[in-house]
């Protein structure tokens, strides 16, 4: 992989894939997809179990290397697990800002700032066993929240949750999203929720992005879905059909 | 019941108490009395405590020779290819041959003193902490290196705070087992040219027969066990406090 240069600052692309193809032994995952995030843009990369959507978010991520193609990203990206992935012998502030320079005392102030973004300012010096699904789902994004990034790398991360836990951590995402203005790339398996979210929806099928819908935000619905999000569903549904 | 966990033990001892209600000599069994006494005259003999100091002493420091040179071993072939490649098979023999079959050799190589008895407590500890360790390291989770490498943390702090952490509870169980092995290697340490220790006080006793010397010592290595459990639980609850909050 070329990672020739830094995207990201200057209204230059957060991540760019040109023509990634990877094979998984002797198995073509990838057969070439391009993808492009703009800052502060929102991006669902959608499609069938085992389409490789995860294995492309893990490039633009830099954690694994196309076979051939291009890759390049903004140094400052911040990736949230499916499975939260807190570090069970870490209490949640010291998962929060685990790496970050500073004393202990500074980071334990910096995470309880980002938990109390999250509404999970109760539990700040919790450990992670003892957290619900949706609260350490909460901790991961406060995790990648407070590094600042430019472009937040999401592997379905309401993927386990429950659906009530679910519909309220889309409403936390949006409304921090539309406050901090990062790009986000998010990987999921549910319509419904790229709708409710992205401003843009790739197709992943066959190793390549077969379409590449646009969702306009500009009219939402009570429920913060984008008014003719019957229409723009029908159409994935059908581009997820399609041999 | 607070008591609980000591009560059959508290039926035991009132076992033993009836049992031994017979004149002395009818019976092989010293009685919890006669115990006690031997204890005294050892103690007034001068033999007793510093018996008790130094086998805790030829413990502790085969404990701490055999760990130090474990946990580094276990690191090594746990997380490189190379180093499982190279320590893992040697370690593996050095740990099939039954210890005390190397008491004559460190008896020619080290010489009969203290060294020589630390060394073959320690050759019983290595193996157990190594194996526990390693397999504690190999067995993480390798979803946290990939949290490692998403989030670019500095190696430093993904072996000190991942890596180590991580196999603290492996270490911990190795450790259990490595106290145990310590002690029964003591025993056969302490029948090589000692003149104080347990083992010293229980050989000498086997020589003219004192069976209340020789109650003594087991109850002295029981006691002496129970004890290093109680501090390896204290260690652990001290230093593995996330796994209380894990069983609520």
């Amino acid at each position: 992989m070329a990672r020739t240069m830094t995207t990201g600052r200057d209204g230059r692309p957060l991540a760019t894939v040109r023509d990634a193809a990877i094979a998984f032994d002797g198995t073509p995952v990838l057969r070439g997809a391009s993808l492009t995030v703009r800052p502060g843009e929102f991006v669902a990369l959608i499609g069938r179990s085992g389409c490789g959507k995860s294995t492309l978010l893990r490039i633009v991520a830099g954690l694994v290397r196309p076979d051939t193609g291009e890759a390049a990203t903004t140094a400052a990206t911040a990736f949230g697990f499916q499975d939260s992935r807190l570090i069970p012998w870490m209490r949640v502030w010291d998962n929060v800002t685990l790496g970050l320079p500073g004393g202990k005392a500074a980071r334990r102030a910096l995470a309880q700032r980002a938990l109390a973004e999250v509404g999970l300012a109760d539990h700040v010096d919790a450990w992670p066993a003892s957290l619900s699904g949706g609260q350490a789902q909460r901790a991961s994004l406060a995790r990648a929240l407070v590094r600042e990034p430019e472009l937040l790398l999401l592997d379905e991360p309401f993927g386990a949750l429950d659906a009530l836990t679910r519909l309220d951590m889309q409403d936390l995402l949006a409304s921090l999203q539309a406050r901090e203005g990062w790009g986000a790339l998010m990987v999921t398996h549910d319509i419904a929720e790229a709708v409710r979210l992205a401003d843009r929806i790739c197709v992943l099928r066959g190793g390549v992005i077969a379409a590449d819908v646009p969702v306009d935000r500009s009219r939402l619905d009570g429920e913060g879905r984008p008014e003719d999000h019957d229409a723009v569903e029908r159409r994935l549904r059908a581009e997820l059909r399609r041999a | 019941m607070a008591a609980g966990p000591w009560a059959s033990t508290l039926v035991l001892f009132l076992w033993w108490f009836l049992a031994t209600r017979s004149p002395a000599s009818s019976r092989p069994l010293p009685s919890p009395a006669e115990v006690l006494a031997a204890g005294r005259d050892l103690a007034a003999e001068g033999l007793l405590w510093p018996s008790v100091g130094t086998s805790l002493a030829r413990v502790l420091a085969g404990l701490a020779l055999g760990v130090a040179l474990a946990v580094p071993a276990a690191v090594l072939s746990g997380a490189s290819r190379i180093g499982l490649a190279v320590i893992d098979r040697p370690v593996h023999m050095l740990r099939a041959i039954p210890f005390p079959a190397l008491s004559p050799l460190f008896i020619i190589w080290l010489g009969i003193d203290e060294l020589m008895k630390v060394a073959l407590i320690a050759v019983g500890v290595f193996g157990l902490v190594y194996v526990n360790v390693r397999d504690a390291i190999r067995g993480l989770d390798p979803r946290l290196a990939e949290l490692a490498r998403a989030y670019r943390l500095p190696r430093v702090l993904v072996f000190r705070r991942i890596l180590f952490r991580g196999a603290l509870p492996g270490f911990f169980t190795g450790l259990r087992f490595a106290i145990t092995v310590a002690w029964i290697a003591l025993v056969t340490c302490e029948t090589v040219n000692s003149t104080v220790g347990i083992g010293y006080v229980l050989a000498r006793a086997q020589q003219f027969s004192r069976t209340d010397q020789m109650m003594l010592c087991v109850l002295l290595y029981a006691l002496l066990g129970l004890a290093s459990e109680a501090v390896v639980a204290l260690l652990e609850r001290l230093l593995l406090p996330w796994r209380a909050a894990a069983a609520r």
